[in-house]
C-alpha cells in the first residue's frame, strides 16, 4: 500500500497497525469504494461490465500468486492449473451433484487448497527454478487428469456449470455477478493485505529475501513455503470457481499454460510483492487487453493494405513489448514508479 | 529548431490523417439499412497460423455478398476481434461486438473450447454462433449454437464406413489403430461410441498412438503401429505433425501398409507440399469442396481469391467461406421473412433453425438446422492424395455417434 508521508508519527502499536493511517488514504479508500459499488454499476454498459468482472476474477487469482511469487519469493508457472481445478471442482460439484453456490465455491476453495499443499511438498527438497518446473508439471498432470476425467470432467467435451444462487438471488447478468465478484475481490484483497501484514507475511518475505537467514532465526521456512502454496491455491480455487460459475461452462482448454506466464508477467508489471501492484498489474493486463480487441479492426479497417492477421499479431505484441520495457525500465513495477510519483508531489517544490 | 518544427509538421499531418482514415472506417452506409455480421477468430496464439487465412477470407465473403446484392435491402458489414486462442480475450471480444453499434446479429466462431466456453452467452446476448468447432454443450437445445463441421466421432464414423466399403479387400476383418494428436482436439473422437462402433463392426481396436502437439520424433509410435498390425487407422491432426510421423514411418518401411485417416482439419494440399509422395494414400473426412473444385462448384470463392490476387493458403480461405454462407444466408433468409431493417439475433435464430439442405455456396457437403438439430452436416467429402494430388473419393453419410445417437449400435 502507500507509503506513510514524512512527519506522520504513531504513538500506538494500534496506530502503526491500522490499515487507514492518514486521512489522504481513507479519503481514497472511500472514491475506491464509491468508484467499485455506485460509479461503474451505474454508468457501465454490459462490455465494460463484463471487463470489470474478469479484472475481478483475476484480481483475486493474482492475489494468491502475488503472495507466493512476490511475497515468499516461490515461482508457479502452475497457476492457472489451480484456477482450473477450482473451476472444475465448482462445475463438478454443481452439475453432478447439484450444489448450490454457497457449497461449492467453499468446496472449490478446499480442493484447490489441497492441491496446493501436495504441490507445495517438494519445496522441503527443491527450490528456485526447479520448484517452478515442478508446477509446470503440475499444469500437465491436471490437464491429463481432466481430459481422462470420464464423465466426472466430461474430457474433452466440457462441462456446464450453473450460474450462482444466493439467498435467492440468481446472478445471471451482468451487473448482478459484478457486484458478487467485485464483493469477493474486496474481501480477497483485504485478506491478502492483512496476510503480509501477519507474522506469516514477513515469513514469507524473510524467506524471499533469504531462506538460510531466515532458517537460521528459527523460521520453519519449509512449513512457511507449505503455507504460501496452500494459501495461493486456494485464492486461485476461488477465482476458477468464479470463472466457471460466470461463463457457465468451462473446458481444458480455457486453462492454457500461457496464461500462468502472463500472470506472472504482469505482476511484474504491476510491482511484484505489493498488493496494490498485484491489482494494477491485473487492470493494465485486462486494459492491454481490450486495446489490443480494439486497435487491430480498427487499424485494418482504416488501413487496408495492411495485412488484418499481421495487425492483430502486431498488436499482440504489445504486451510483450510492455514487459521488456518494464523490466529494463522499472523493474520494482508500476507501483512503485506511482510511489515516486507520489512522494514528488509531497515534496515539491524541493528535489528531496 | 527549423528541422523540430517540420518533424512536428509531419507528425500532425500523419495523425490527422490516420483520425480521418479512422472516421471513414466508422461510417455507415447511406441509405440502407446495415447488418453487422461478427467474426471471433483467432489471428494469434496456438492457433494463428491455421486461421490466418480467414482474415482474407471474411473480407471476401462479405464484399461478395453485397457486391450482389444477397441480402436485398440491407448492406452487411463486418465487425470482427481477435480472440487469441484465449477464453478471456474472446470473451471480452464478444462482448465488445455485442455491444457495438450495430451489434451482430450472428457472429461466426472458430473454436471448439472457446465456442464452449460462449455457448451460455450467446444465448443470453440472442446472438446466434455459427460455429466452426464443436463440442456436446454447442448442440444441446436450447443453445444458440449451431455447429459447422459434424462432429469428429461422426467424421470417425464416415471413414470406417468408407473403409470397409472401397479399400479393405480382406480377409477377415480389419484392425484398427487409434492414431492422433495427444490434445483434445486429437482425442475427441475417441469416445465410447467409437469403441462400439467398432465392436459392431468386428473391427479389434489394436494400439491406441498419441502424437505430441509438436513432435520431433514418431519412430516409437510408428514401430508399436507397426508391431500392432494395425491395417488403417484414424485421428485428428494438423499436415505439420502427420508429415514427421510419415516420414518416420517411412524410416521403418511401413509406408503404403497401413491406410490413414484424419478428420478434416488435416490440410491436404499442405500434406503434401510437406512430404510429397509419402502423402500418397492419405484420406481425410473433409467439410470444404476440393479447391480444385472450386471453379464449378463455389464460382465465386475462385472469383474473389483472383480478383484481390490472395496468396494464402486456399483451404482454410475456403473453410471459412463456408462458414460465411451459413451465416449470410441465414440473415438473407431472417431479412425476407421480416424486413431487412428488422432483422435481429432471434430472426436469424428462427433462419438457421429452418435451414434445409443448403449447399454452403459449394463450399461444403449440404447444411440443414432444425430446433433440435444443431449440427450442419450429416455427411463429409472424402478426400484423397493420389500420385501426389488430392482428389474427391465422393460425399459419404456420417454416422450419428454422439452419445445417444440413432447409429450408436445398442
Amino acid at each position: 500500500m502507500l507509503k506513510k508521508p514524512c512527519g506522520t508519527f504513531d504513538e500506538t502499536y494500534a496506530q502503526d497497525m491500522s490499515v487507514i493511517r492518514t486521512p489522504y488514504r481513507g479519503g481514497l479508500l472511500i472514491l475506491l469504494f464509491l468508484f467499485l459499488f455506485v460509479i461503474t454499476p451505474l454508468i457501465a454498459d454490459n462490455y465494460a461490465l463484463g471487463v470489470m468482472n474478469l479484472i475481478g476474477i483475476s484480481v483475486i487469482a493474482m492475489m494468491g500468486l502475488n503472495i507466493l511469487t512476490g511475497y515468499c519469493g516461490q515461482i508457479s508457472i502452475g497457476h492457472v492449473a489451480f484456477i482450473a481445478v477450482g473451476a472444475y471442482t465448482s462445475s463438478i460439484l454443481s452439475q453432478h451433484l447439484g450444489w448450490p453456490f454457497w457449497a461449492t465455491f467453499p468446496s472449490a476453495i478446499l480442493v484447490s487448497g489441497l492441491m496446493g499443499m501436495v504441490i507445495g511438498l517438494p519445496t522441503l527438497r527443491i527450490k528456485g527454478f526447479y520448484i517452478a518446473i515442478s508446477t509446470l508439471a503440475f499444469h500437465y498432470i491436471i490437464v491429463w487428469a481432466i481430459l481422462h476425467g470420464g464423465d466426472l470432467t466430461k474430457g474433452v467435451w466440457g462441462l456446464p456449470c450453473e450460474f450462482p444462487e444466493l439467498f435467492g438471488i440468481s446472478f445471471n447478468t451482468e451487473k448482478k455477478m459484478y457486484y458478487l465478484i467485485m464483493i469477493l475481490a474486496v474481501i480477497g484483497t483485504v485478506l491478502a493485505f492483512n496476510l503480509v501484514r501477519s507474522k506469516f507475511g514477513r515469513g514469507f518475505v524473510a524467506v524471499r529475501d533469504n531462506d538460510i537467514a531466515a532458517e537460521f532465526m528459527g523460521l520453519n521456512i519449509f512449513r512457511l513455503k507449505s503455507i504460501a502454496f496452500i494459501i495461493c491455491a486456494m485464492y486461485a480455487g476461488a477465482a476458477g470457481s468464479l470463472y466457471a460459475h460466470y461463463l457457465g461452462m468451462i473446458t481444458v482448454e480455457q486453462f492454457p499454460l500461457i496464461d500462468s506466464i502472463w500472470y506472472l508477467g504482469f505482476l511484474i508489471v504491476g510491482g511484484l510483492g505489493s498488493i496494490s501492484g498485484a491489482i494494477f498489474g491485473v487492470v493494465f493486463y485486462r486494459l492491454i487487453a481490450q486495446i489490443v480487441l480494439f486497435a487491430a479492426p480498427m487499424i485494418s479497417e482504416a488501413l487496408p493494405f495492411l495485412s488484418v492477421s499481421g495487425v492483430a499479431g502486431f498488436t499482440q505484441m504489445l504486451f510483450g513489448l510492455v514487459i521488456i520495457l518494464f523490466l529494463v525500465l522499472e523493474p520494482r513495477g508500476a507501483i512503485h514508479r506511482w510511489q515516486l510519483t507520489l512522494t514528488s508531489f509531497r515534496l515539491w517544490p524541493f528535489p528531496y | 529548431m527549423e528541422k523540430k518544427g517540420k518533424i512536428t509538421s509531419v507528425v500532425t499531418v500523419l495523425v490527422l490523417w490516420f483520425a480521418i482514415l479512422l472516421c471513414l472506417g466508422q461510417t455507415g452506409y447511406a441509405g440502407e439499412p446495415v447488418i453487422a455480421i461478427g467474426h471471433l477468430p483467432h489471428f494469434t496464439g496456438a492457433y494463428g497460423a491455421t486461421q490466418a487465412p480467414f482474415a482474407p477470407a471474411q473480407e471476401d465473403a462479405i464484399e461478395w455478398a453485397n457486391s450482389v446484392n444477397y441480402v436485398k435491402g440491407a448492406k452487411l458489414k463486418l465487425v470482427w476481434v481477435d480472440g487469441g486462442t484465449d477464453p478471456s480475450k474472446s470473451l471480452a471480444g464478444f462482448k465488445k461486438m455485442a455491444a457495438g453499434n450495430p451489434a451482430p446479429v450472428v457472429i461466426i466462431g472458430e473454436s471448439t473450447g472457446i465456442g464452449t466456453a460462449l455457448v451460455k452467452m450467446h444465448a443470453k446476448a440472442k446472438i446466434p454462433d455459427v460455429e466452426g468447432g464443436m463440442s456436446l454443450a454447442m448442440i444441446k437445445p436450447p443453445s444458440w449454437t449451431f455447429v459447422q463441421p459434424p462432429p469428429y466421432v461422426n467424421q470417425f464414423g464416415a471413414w470406417v464406413d468408407y473403409y470397409l466399403k472401397y479399400i479393405w479387400k480382406g480377409p477377415g476383418k480389419p484392425k484398427f489403430a487409434w492414431l492422433t494428436w495427444d490434445n483434445p482436439f486429437g482425442r475427441s473422437p475417441m469416445t465410447k461410441e467409437a469403441d462400439l462402433y467398432l465392436k459392431s463392426k468386428g473391427i479389434e481396436i489394436v494400439a491406441r498412438e498419441f502424437i505430441p502437439n509438436v513432435p520431433s520424433n514418431t519412430i516409437a509410435q510408428a514401430m508399436r503401429l507397426k508391431r500392432s498390425g494395425a491395417n488403417f487407422t484414424f485421428g485428428g491432426m494438423y499436415p505439420s505433425a502427420l508429415s514427421v510421423v510419415l516420414k518416420d514411418m517411412e524410416k521403418i518401411g511401413m509406408t503404403g501398409t497401413v491406410s490413414i485417416g484424419m478428420s478434416y482439419a488435416t490440410n491436404l494440399d499442405e500434406l503434401v507440399k510437406y512430404v510429397g509422395p509419402l502423402a500418397n494414400g492419405v484420406h481425410i473426412a473433409s467439410i470444404v469442396t476440393l479447391v480444385e473444385q472450386w471453379p464449378e462448384k463455389s464460382p465465386m470463392v475462385q472469383k474473389m481469391y483472383d480478383k484481390k490476387k490472395r496468396t494464402t493458403n486456399k483451404w482454410g480461405y475456403g473453410n471459412c467461406w463456408s462458414k460465411f454462407a451459413i451465416a449470410i444466408e441465414a440473415v438473407r433468409i431472417a431479412a425476407e421473412k421480416v424486413g431487412p431493417d428488422k432483422v435481429d439475433g432471434q430472426a436469424v435464430y428462427n433462419a438457421l433453425i429452418s435451414m434445409k439442405n443448403f449447399d454452403a455456396w459449394g463450399t461444403s457437403p449440404p447444411v440443414s438446422f432444425s430446433k433440435t438439430g444443431r449440427v450442419a452436416m450429416n455427411s463429409v467429402e472424402i478426400q484423397a492424395v493420389e500420385n501426389g494430388k488430392v482428389v474427391s473419393k465422393g460425399y459419404a453419410d456420417a454416422p450419428d455417434l454422439l452419445p445417444g445417437g440413432k447409429d450408436v449400435p445398442k
